[in-house]
C-alpha cells in the first residue's frame, strides 16, 4: 500500500518511470509475506487453523489476525508482533528501489518529505499509510474535523462502508490501490456504472463508477475470472460481474449491521451506461486500481436518481438479456 | 443424472454456478433471470434441484420458493444469499428450505449443499402425504 501512495508520486514528479515502479512493486509483491505464512512459520498456528481461518474470512469481514486472536489462537502479544515483522513493507519497498540503482537513499527521503508537503498529508495519514492497514488509511482519509456535524453519521457510515470495501478490492481484485480524498457532491456523470440498494435501517445507496473500460473489463475478470476470456469485452456482462462483486460486499456489510438487530433488504443490483446520477448529498471515495481511477459512490437514505441519455436506455441485466434474446 | 434449474438475475453467477456444477458432471437444466421465469421453468422441467437466489427482480427467491414449495411440496431447493440477510435466511427456512449457499461461491459449498438435499427425505418418503 505504502508502494502505491509513494511510487504514484515518484511517477508524477518523474523520479521514476511506470515500468520502473511496476517493477518494483512487482518485485515486492513476490517477497511479501502474508501475516498466515508469518504466524505458521513462527509456530503461533498450525497450518490447519490458518486454513480455518482463510475458510473464516471467507463468510465474515474480519481481518486474520483478529480471528485467530479471538479464536484463541494466539496472543494479542504475538499478533502485534507478527504486524511489526509484516510492517517492514515500507522498508522493502525502499530497499528494492535502492538495490535496483533507481534512486539513492538520501533521494528517497528527501522525496518522501516533499510528497508529505505536496500531498497535504496529515500525521495520521502518513502514519496510516505506512502501516499499510488499509482500514486505518480509509479512516484517516475520511476524517474532517471541520465538517458540519449534521453529516458525521452519514460520514461514518460512509467510512466504515469505504474500508470494507477496499479489503475486499485488495482480496479479490487487486493489491495495487490507492485512493485520495473524499468528495461529496450532488450530481454526478459517468460513463459505466453499477449499483446497488439496500433498504432498511439506515437504508442506502452504493455505486461504483468508471469512465475506463479497460478499468472495468479487468476489474470484472478478476472477481470472475472463471468465466471470462481475454476476448470477453461486453460491457453489460462486465458491469453484471462489478455488480455481483458489490452485492457480496453488502451482504458483508449486513452481517456487521445486523449484530444491532436491524433487518435489510438488498434490491437487485442495476447497471447504466453512460449516467447522470442525482441525489442531495453523494458521498466519493476515488480508487485507484492498477492506476485506473474507479469512484467508490455511497447516498444515504434514498437510492440514486439515475438518468442516462435518451438513445442509451437504462440498463439493466434483465432489460439488456431480454434485447439480447430478441425479445 | 442429477438435474439442477438456476434461478439468478446474475449473468455472472448464472455462469460461475453452471461451470462448478458441470465441473462434478451435473447436468444444468435451464437458466432463469428471476423467480417468475423460475417457477414456470420448474414447472415444465421437473429438476432435482433448484438453485434460488435470494435477490431478484419481478419475483424475489422468497416468493419463488413459496410458489413452488406450495405446488410442489418435495421440491429440493438450495437458496443462494450474499452473506447475509437474516430476516429473509428466516422466512426461507419457514418455507422449508434448508440448504444456503453463500456468494462468492466456493465449489465445495456447492457440492456439500447438492449432497445434503439430495439426502433428505421426501414428504412421501417420510409417510407424510
Amino acid at each position: 500500500m505504502y508502494g502505491q501512495f509513494l511510487g504514484h508520486y515518484l511517477v508524477k514528479n518523474n523520479l521514476l518511470t511506470q515500468e520502473q515502479l511496476d517493477d518494483v512493486l512487482e518485485t515486492k509483491r513476490t517477497t511479501r509475506l502474508k501475516l498466515g505464512f508469518l504466524a505458521v512459520n513462527e509456530g503461533y498456528l498450525t497450518e490447519k487453523e490458518a486454513n480455518k481461518i482463510n475458510e473464516l474470512q471467507k463468510k465474515k469481514d474480519m481481518r486474520f489476525g483478529d480471528i485467530a486472536v479471538k479464536k484463541g489462537y494466539m496472543t494479542q502479544k504475538q499478533l502485534s508482533e507478527l504486524l511489526r515483522k509484516q510492517g517492514l513493507a515500507k522498508v522493502l519497498f525502499l530497499q528494492i528501489i535502492v538495490d535496483k540503482g533507481l534512486m539513492t537513499l538520501d533521494a528517497l527521503n528527501a522525496a518522501i518529505e516533499d510528497y508529505k508537503k505536496d500531498a497535504n498529508l496529515t500525521f495520521a495519514q502518513y502514519d496510516a499509510i505506512q502501516s499499510g492497514d488499509i482500514t486505518r488509511i480509509a479512516e484517516s482519509f475520511l476524517y474532517v474535523e471541520e465538517d458540519d456535524p449534521s453529516d458525521m453519521a452519514d460520514l461514518n457510515g460512509f467510512r466504515e462502508f469505504a474500508a470494507l470495501f477496499l479489503r475486499n478490492i485488495i482480496r479479490f481484485i487487486s493489491s495495487d490501490v490507492r485512493i485520495s480524498r473524499y468528495f461529496k457532491i450532488n450530481a454526478y456523470e459517468t460513463k459505466y456504472f453499477a449499483k446497488q440498494y439496500i433498504s432498511g435501517k439506515p437504508s442506502y445507496s452504493v455505486g461504483l463508477c468508471c469512465n475506463d473500460f479497460s478499468g472495468v473489463s479487468s476489474f470484472a475478470k478478476a472477481f470472475a475470472k472463471d468465466i471470462f476470456s481475454s476476448e470477453d469485452e461486453d460491457p453489460i456482462d462486465l458491469l453484471d460481474a462489478i455488480g455481483e462483486f458489490i452485492n457480496c460486499v453488502n451482504g458483508l456489510n449486513l452481517v456487521r449491521l445486523e449484530e444491532d438487530d436491524n433487518d435489510f433488504d438488498l434490491k437487485p443490483q442495476e447497471y447504466f451506461v453512460d449516467a447522470k446520477i442525482h441525489q442531495p448529498a453523494i458521498y466519493g471515495l476515488p480508487i485507484y486500481i492498477n492506476n485506473i481511477r474507479f469512484d467508490l459512490i455511497v447516498a444515504f437514505k434514498l437510492d440514486f436518481i439515475v438518468q442516462t441519455e435518451e438513445s442509451v436506455q437504462i440498463k439493466s441485466t434483465l432489460e439488456f438479456e431480454e434485447k439480447e434474446n430478441g425479445q | 443424472m442429477t438435474s439442477i434449474l438456476i434461478v439468478d438475475d446474475s449473468r455472472t453467477s448464472r455462469r460461475v454456478l453452471r461451470n462448478i456444477l458441470e465441473d462434478i458432471n451435473l447436468t444444468v437444466v435451464g437458466e432463469a433471470r428471476n423467480g417468475e421465469e423460475g417457477y414456470q421453468m420448474y414447472k415444465e422441467l421437473m429438476p432435482d434441484i433448484v438453485t434460488l437466489d435470494i435477490t431478484m427482480p419481478v419475483l424475489d427467491g422468497i416468493g419463488t420458493l413459496e410458489k413452488i414449495k406450495s405446488e410442489y411440496p418435495n421440491a429440493k431447493i438450495i437458496m443462494v444469499t450474499a452473506a447475509s440477510q437474516r430476516s429473509k435466511i428466516i422466512e426461507a427456512i419457514r418455507l422449508g428450505a434448508t440448504e444456503f449457499v453463500p456468494k462468492p461461491f466456493e465449489a465445495v459449498t456447492i457440492v456439500n449443499a447438492i449432497e445434503k438435499v439430495l439426502r433428505e427425505p421426501s414428504n412421501a418418503d417420510a409417510g407424510e402425504n
